[in-house]
């Protein structure tokens, strides 16, 4: 009977052995950490996710989540640095246009990564009390692309030409500026508050025959936005 | 006399009276609606009056009918006279209960209808009457069941299967939406294009043939007691994976139901892993409080040297609430 008892719960180590081995956790993630990378260069297609997710999940299961959120964090920033410096280079009016694509890039592949890390979300997240994987990645963007000194900048600049370009009657991509608006509320009311605030000085200070309708439009804007925050 | 029978039909029962004759009252034959054998009489006297009255018996001195009800009388014939009672809405016990007078007279054919408008059985301590007729609920649970034989067929028979599972002992088929509206993981695994979308096949490595049929039984609804316990570490396993929550609290509770000398390290381990706060309570306290620790006392040792930290310190708090020093 002794016997029978040791066997059960030995059967039930054996089980678990995944934790036995000291680069359990190291091997995990560099299978992990290239998935991350397969994702942000959009060469997915091979990847299965039972496997991601079953791996993220071993790793949180058997007490490794630290190490995962850390690692997925180090990894996504490290893509929207090189994000950054390739929006940077873009020139003239492709700068706009490449922001948008690498935020919808962006976007495509962190939906994945939180569905991959979901266990993670779930369990880890909650209990360290850390920001969920989405709004960290918003975060993320937000420090790492729009705040960048190179970027922010040019950003408004650009935004401001536009506004310019319409006024004087050119026809503007207002697609890409409904996108481009689009992030900002996306990335909540810090950012837009920022970004409002500096549009409309910059606005002010620029045009003084600035027409009543555009400066109408603006404050509209403003107020939407502030009463969307108090909802 | 061949005219006491009534007729009935759905929520409808029709007297034909032939003719009064010279006779002051009438009764009808018996006739069944809803759970009761009823009654209708006539009497004439300065009106007419009808009675409806459910026939002396045990259902109905046990269950006596809450009824709505009208009543109509029309005469046959060439100037047609239609008398309608109001709405009535009452228990119907005694002859008395109900009494319609019809303020005319009637010669010749004439016809008595009761329609039923709603029938319930009155509960006699006060609670809600319980209706005899089919509800919202007993469709509903005449559609469950349908469903549940569907889903059942749909598995078995591999009805329109639109994905292949291979597990560590064979493959299996079912389907993406059952699994995708069961769990977000599966739900998530369909959504994005990568190898299980484009490919239709899943890889679960981690779970045998059996235990992943055991698993989708569950999920289309026709898992039986058997199964479920044979393979419920399994079972709890897939459910914290997949974030099937009712499925892991099923689990839970039912490894409560069997903790014993022989389990309760491996029991305690699962606990542990599975963030279960109830079963892992349970062990502590069956190691603890209830003193079991001593029968597993070769156990404990390689439990100890392999068991977690943060679990050590939890055994150790447990041991210090119940060591009562004399």
């Amino acid at each position: 009977m002794s016997n029978q008892k040791k066997r059960n719960f030995q059967t039930e180590a054996f089980k678990h052995r995944v934790v036995v081995d000291p680069k359990y956790a190291d091997k995990t993630w560099q299978i992990l950490e290239r998935a991350i990378h397969q994702i942000y260069n959009q060469d997915a297609s091979g990847l299965s996710f039972e496997e991601l997710y079953r791996n993220a999940y071993n790793m949180v299961l058997h007490k490794f989540g630290d190490k995962l959120y850390t690692g997925f964090i180090a990894t996504m920033t490290g893509h929207l640095k090189e994000k950054s410096k390739l929006i940077e280079v873009a020139q003239g009016g492709s700068f706009l246009e490449e922001l948008n694509k690498k935020w919808n890039e962006h976007n495509k592949a962190l939906e994945m990564i939180r569905d991959v890390l979901m266990y993670m979300d779930r369990t880890y997240v909650e209990s360290a009390k850390k920001p969920h994987v989405h709004p960290m990645g918003l975060s993320l963007w937000k420090d790492n692309v729009v705040r960048s000194p190179k970027i922010y900048s040019r950003l408004l600049e650009t935004l401001l030409d536009l506004v310019k370009k319409e006024r004087t009657g050119e026809v503007i991509d207002r697609g890409l500026l409904r996108n481009v608006t689009k992030m900002f509320m996306d990335l909540g009311n810090l950012c837009i508050r920022l970004i409002l605030r500096s549009l409309f000085w910059m606005l002010l200070l620029c045009f003084t025959r600035l027409s009543l309708r555009s400066l109408l439009s603006l404050v509209i804007v403003g107020i939407t936005r502030r009463k969307l925050r108090n909802v | 006399m061949g005219d006491t029978k009534v007729e009935t039909i759905s929520r409808l029962a029709q007297w034909r009276i032939e003719n009064f004759g010279p006779c002051s009252f009438k009764k009808s034959d018996p006739f069944k609606v809803g759970i009761w054998n009823w009654h209708l009489s006539i009497e004439r006297n300065r009106y007419l009056s009808v009675r409806l009255f459910p026939e002396l018996s045990r259902v109905s001195k046990e269950q006596p009918p809450y009824a709505r009800f009208v009543l109509r009388v029309s005469n046959v014939g060439p100037n047609r006279r239609l008398y309608i009672s109001p709405v009535y809405e009452k228990i119907l016990r005694t002859t008395d209960d109900c009494v319609w007078h019809v303020d005319s007279t009637f010669h010749g054919r004439f016809t008595i209808d009761v329609e039923f408008l709603d029938l319930k059985i009155c509960s006699l301590n006060g609670g809600e009457a319980s209706p005899v007729w089919p509800t919202d609920t007993t469709m509903q649970s005449i559609s469950t069941q349908t469903t549940l034989k569907c889903l059942s067929r749909m598995l078995e028979e591999n009805i329109l299967s639109d994905v292949t599972i291979h597990t560590s002992g064979g493959t299996l088929s079912a389907h993406k939406a059952i699994l995708s509206a069961s769990s977000n993981v599966f739900k998530s695994m369909f959504h994005h294009d990568l190898k299980e979308k484009e490919s239709s096949t899943i890889h679960i490595d981690d779970m045998s043939r059996e235990s992943c049929m055991a698993l989708l039984s569950y999920l289309y609804g026709n898992i039986t007691q058997e199964d479920f316990w044979k393979h419920r570490l399994a079972l709890l396993g897939a459910a914290n994976k997949y974030d099937i929550t009712d499925l892991k609290a099923a689990c839970e509770e039912s490894l409560m139901e069997d903790i014993n000398s022989g389990n309760v390290l491996e029991r305690l381990q699962e606990a542990w892993l599975y963030q279960l706060e109830k079963l892992k309570k349970g062990c502590l306290m069956y190691l603890f409080d209830f003193g079991k620790i001593y029968d597993v006392r070769e156990e404990i040792s390689s439990f100890f040297r392999q068991a977690d930290r943060e679990l050590m310190l939890e055994m150790f708090q447990e041991v210090l609430s119940v060591w009562k020093p004399v």
